[in-house]
């Protein structure tokens, strides 16, 4: 589980600080989960592939729903600004223990990847058939579980009532997803809802791994990976669900070697490796100005930022094929904005 | 007014060209004979899918910066203390992606375009200028160097506009000032000229080339896509065509040697084989009369002026020379041997915009212009005909058949310009599928001044100078299902493009019906859109909306309507297969950068 401090949470302005710093929380997990979808090959472990690309796409909702609602309140999201390093922390020093940073890595699909870093960054509160854990007020009350800051934030949009919304409605983002995923945040009730559903999706509930849309959270998502099997609706066991077929088998021949933190691996300078991995930072640089772009006035850019993350994806397939010349694996997407070279 | 101003920039670096290769090959259209194989990279004895079967059709400016500036005063400067200009950067899209370089046909594959493309002058954060590029054509394809090394050693040249730039600050640059003043309709001129393209997949620079380029203002009365000006040809394999312009005001020739000079190999330095090179005139006995000399030997010549010479270089033209000029040939002279001059009495005609995609019942109203040395002309009288030899039937089905598909014109009847501009409605009707597995029919149509029929004495044809036109089938379906019409054409496009296999199985209707909200989003864009589909932009209007309205009508299961398998066509397994032979045609030696042929 992962402790987030406690933040000031009174004010208007509070409340756009603490929005901005869940559009980096959720911008920091997509990375990760598309280094391990990307790197796996062609054909291959497709259904870990669906499983991770679901994910991938709910927490860009989540995203677009956290920015919609900062614009709501007449916040601007910063995508450029919301860019992570890997390997480094998560945003607000969100830790595994409370004021310890969790550092998270870009590393390709592994059992071991999938258990401690994607299931670490989505595990709730208290994963269901697990033991109960410690309460968390007793070791630390400055800390509380992201799931526990995301209802902090919703109970102070309560708190602050519908007078803070009135952000310029032209702003609001839509289309993409279904209409009851993504719409116009413009009151409490739509901004809570949105909330719910980022929650709802990435931790499920206190008494339910369901996250909405006929799918379990994320972290049953993840769990199905590393263990194997398929978490399946159980009416027989109290639970509710139980583990069972199909199976989930990881192929580990059908993931690309692909280097631990591309990022930190020099690439031999006039290679084609260097030159590919350098047009992917250039795409990925283009996608992040598309997205602020989008949320930032003008929302029919959506389409456009769509279409270069269909670029980035082919671009990353290439990369993750080629080998490092000298090197032990093979190259990675690296995730490096920069603004002046940002190029679709 | 056009790139070839005095107010103008040059820039240099690379471009990156990867298109998909698959489609080099006509019968790989045909899905009754594909085999899974054709979309494998070529080997030693297999042409497979060609050099390139996975490419994504993406066309990008790479590293190119600005070397100069030109002002009206035909100074210039290649010093960035001087203007702010110099060194900052011409850059493609950065908030979408890429441009896109596509052919009209597998049988005409010498015009293909780049769609999409945005232009920028950049310092990388915020732009000077920017503005899409209108869809071109490359032209004047020629071997501009010896076959040394794994580069194609071929050039070729695009012209287009930007429109409409968006202007940023000025910089304090007393360029961007008078390019300003100077594109007095937000519209720009560019002309680049590429050569050196990489297409050994196994180098590091694979699918990277040189390019140099020109950016000055355009006019909206003037062409978009060439030079209205002096054209020079010939028959020497020395040089090609080039453009140049007499600028009165500044007293000057202004002459773009950019596509026509040689080099010593792909991509490399400009070749010394033509010695000392001027250019000049040829006066009333013929006689060569020299403006000046090309310095194109001058080390970072090609790529501080994209080949753009001013000439005379230090002084003024004279009267005499003006007037000369006006009723003689500007001509190119190497060693004293004229290479290049204007065509018989300095006759020229064009099409402006020269590739077409047209459906039954189109009309496409082609822009013609008439010059005589230089000067628009009145009452030219342009010969319109057939022309298919520019076309690659290759291993495919016959070209250009049944002619009753294109009207318009009649080579009986001249058309005769108006003050040297002219219409030509070129009408399309529906070819019936003459070539079977290719949708419509491809054809040539070639006007030319009508002194220059025949070929008399002295006179050149520039043989790509030509306007082609991809004429689709007639289309119908009134409810498309997948096993009725669908299932062939995006299996058509599966084969051909197989990139798209990396995020949707189009062969797989599920995978289809799973992803029907980008796929529609895709095939209702605009086709100037880089995310348009199909990327080959080789759909009739007809079909794009049939599969629109198959993917926006779902039936009762929600999903796209299914329709009931037919039995498999019992003649597939008995269709010719192209043999590896076959498929190493002239074309194929050209596209593949004469690899194994050198």
């Amino acid at each position: 589980m992962l402790y987030v401090k406690r933040q000031k949470l009174d004010t208007v302005e509070d409340l756009r600080k603490a929005l901005a710093n869940a559009i980096k929380l959720e911008f920091s997990t997509i990375p990760p989960y598309l280094t391990a979808l990307y790197s796996i090959k062609e054909g291959s472990n497709q259904q870990i592939a669906g499983i991770i690309r679901g994910i991938v796409i709910q927490e860009m909702l989540h995203l677009s729903l956290a920015a919609n609602i900062l614009n709501a309140v007449e916040g601007t999201p910063d995508f450029p600004g919301s860019v992570p390093k890997y390997p480094g922390p998560l945003p607000m020093n969100i830790g595994s223990e409370p004021g310890k940073p969790f550092i998270v890595p870009l590393k390709k699909l592994s059992i071991d990847t999938v258990r401690n870093v994607f299931m670490v960054i989505e595990e709730p509160e208290n994963p269901l058939v697990f033991p109960e854990a410690k309460t968390l007020e007793k070791i630390a009350p400055d800390y509380h579980t992201i799931g526990e800051f995301y209802e902090a934030v919703s109970q102070l949009i309560a708190d602050l009532g519908e007078k803070i919304f009135k952000g310029d409605p032209s702003r609001q983002v839509t289309g993409w997803f279904a209409k009851d995923e993504l719409f116009p945040i413009d009151s409490v009730a739509t901004a809570q809802a949105a909330i719910h559903i980022i929650v709802t999706q990435g931790e499920g509930t206190a008494t339910s791994p369901a996250g909405g849309e006929g799918m379990v959270a994320h972290y049953y998502r993840f769990e199905e990976i590393a263990r194997g099997k398929t978490l399946n609706i159980d009416p027989s066991v109290p639970q509710g669900y139980s583990w069972g077929a199909p199976p989930i088998v990881l192929d580990t021949t059908g993931v690309w070697p692909v280097v631990d933190n591309p990022p930190d691996v020099p690439l031999p300078a006039g290679s084609r490796v260097a030159l590919v991995s350098q047009q992917c930072d250039e795409t990925f640089s283009a996608l992040v100005d598309a997205l602020q772009q989008t949320f930032d006035g003008d929302p029919k850019h959506f389409d456009a930022a769509i279409g270069l993350m269909y670029s980035l994806r082919l671009q990353a397939q290439d990369l993750v094929s080629m080998p490092i010349p000298n090197g032990t694996g093979n190259a990675g997407p690296r995730f490096l904005y920069d603004a002046k070279t940002a190029s679709g | 007014m056009s790139y070839l101003d005095r107010v103008r920039l040059h820039f240099s670096g690379q471009f990156q060209a990867d298109p998909s290769t698959v489609n080099n090959d006509p019968t790989h259209y045909d899905n009754a004979t594909f085999l899974p194989e054709y979309q494998l990279p070529q080997t030693d004895t297999s042409a497979n899918g060609w050099w390139n079967p996975d490419g994504s059709a993406s066309w990008r400016l790479v590293d190119c910066h600005v070397t100069r500036v030109c002002y009206v005063d035909g100074s210039s400067t290649n010093d960035v203390a001087a203007d702010p200009v110099v060194g900052m950067r011409i850059m493609d899209a950065n908030k979408r992606v890429a441009g896109k370089l596509v052919d009209l046909d597998p049988q005409q594959q010498m015009v293909s375009q780049i769609w999409g493309l945005l232009v920028r002058l950049t310092d990388g954060v915020n732009d000077a200028f920017s503005g899409p590029f209108e869809r071109a054509s490359f032209s004047d394809l020629w071997m501009r160097s010896a076959p040394v090394g794994t580069k194609m050693p071929l050039g070729v040249f695009y012209q287009s506009v930007l429109a409409p730039v968006l202007w940023g600050d000025d910089r304090k640059s007393r360029f961007l000032r008078e390019l300003r003043a100077a594109a007095k309709h937000d519209m720009l001129s560019i002309k680049f000229n590429l050569d050196g393209y990489d297409s050994d997949s196994t180098s590091a620079t694979f699918t990277l080339g040189r390019i140099v380029g020109t950016i000055g203002p355009a006019d909206d009365d003037e062409p978009r896509q060439f030079v209205l000006g002096r054209h020079l040809g010939g028959t020497t394999r020395l040089m090609t065509f080039m453009p140049c312009v007499v600028d009165k005001k500044a007293r000057r020739i202004l002459a773009d040697f950019g596509n026509s000079l040689p080099t010593v190999a792909p991509g490399g330095n400009l070749a010394p084989v033509l010695g000392a090179l001027t250019l000049g005139y040829l006066d009333a006995s013929k006689t060569f009369q020299s403006l000046g000399d090309v310095p194109y030997q001058t080390p970072n010549f090609y790529e501080s002026t994209a080949g753009i010479v001013e000439l005379p270089a230090d002084r003024d033209l004279t009267n005499d020379e003006l007037k000369a000029l006006a009723s003689n040939p500007v001509a190119v002279a190497s060693n004293g041997k004229t290479l290049l001059q204007e065509n018989i009495d300095g006759l020229y005609v064009r099409a402006d915009n020269f590739t077409y995609r047209l459906s039954p019942g189109d009309t496409a109203e082609v822009e013609l212009w008439a010059t005589q040395y230089g000067e628009l002309q009145d009452g030219a009288r342009i010969n319109v005909s057939f022309d298919p030899t520019g076309l690659q039937q290759s291993n495919g089905p016959a070209v250009a058949t049944p002619t009753t598909a294109l009207t318009g014109f009649a080579a009986s009847t001249p058309i005769v310009a108006k003050k040297g501009r002219a219409t030509l409605k070129l009408t399309a009707h529906d070819p019936d599928n003459p070539r079977g597995y290719i949708d419509g029919q491809v054809y040539g149509v070639r006007p030319i001044p009508q002194a220059v029929v025949g070929n008399p004495p002295g006179s050149w044809v520039d043989p790509w100078d030509f306007i082609s036109v991809l004429v689709f089938d007639a289309f119908e379906a009134a409810e498309p299902t997948w096993f009725g019409e669908m299932q062939p054409i995006f299996t058509q496009y599966g084969n051909l493009y197989p990139l798209m296999d990396r995020l949707i199985d189009l062969t797989d209707y599920d995978a289809i019906a799973a992803n029907v909200q980008v796929l529609s989003f895709v095939f209702a864009l605009p086709i100037t859109d880089p995310n348009s589909m199909p990327v080959t932009r080789d759909l009739s209007a007809a079909k794009r909306a049939a599969i629109l309205k198959w993917l926006n009508t779902p039936g009762p299961d929600g999903k796209p309507l299914k329709g009931t398998e037919a039995p498999q066509p019992e003649a597939a397994a008995k269709r010719h297969v192209p043999t590896t032979e076959a498929v190493t045609s002239e074309l194929h030696a050209i596209k593949s950068g004469l690899r194994k042929e050198s």
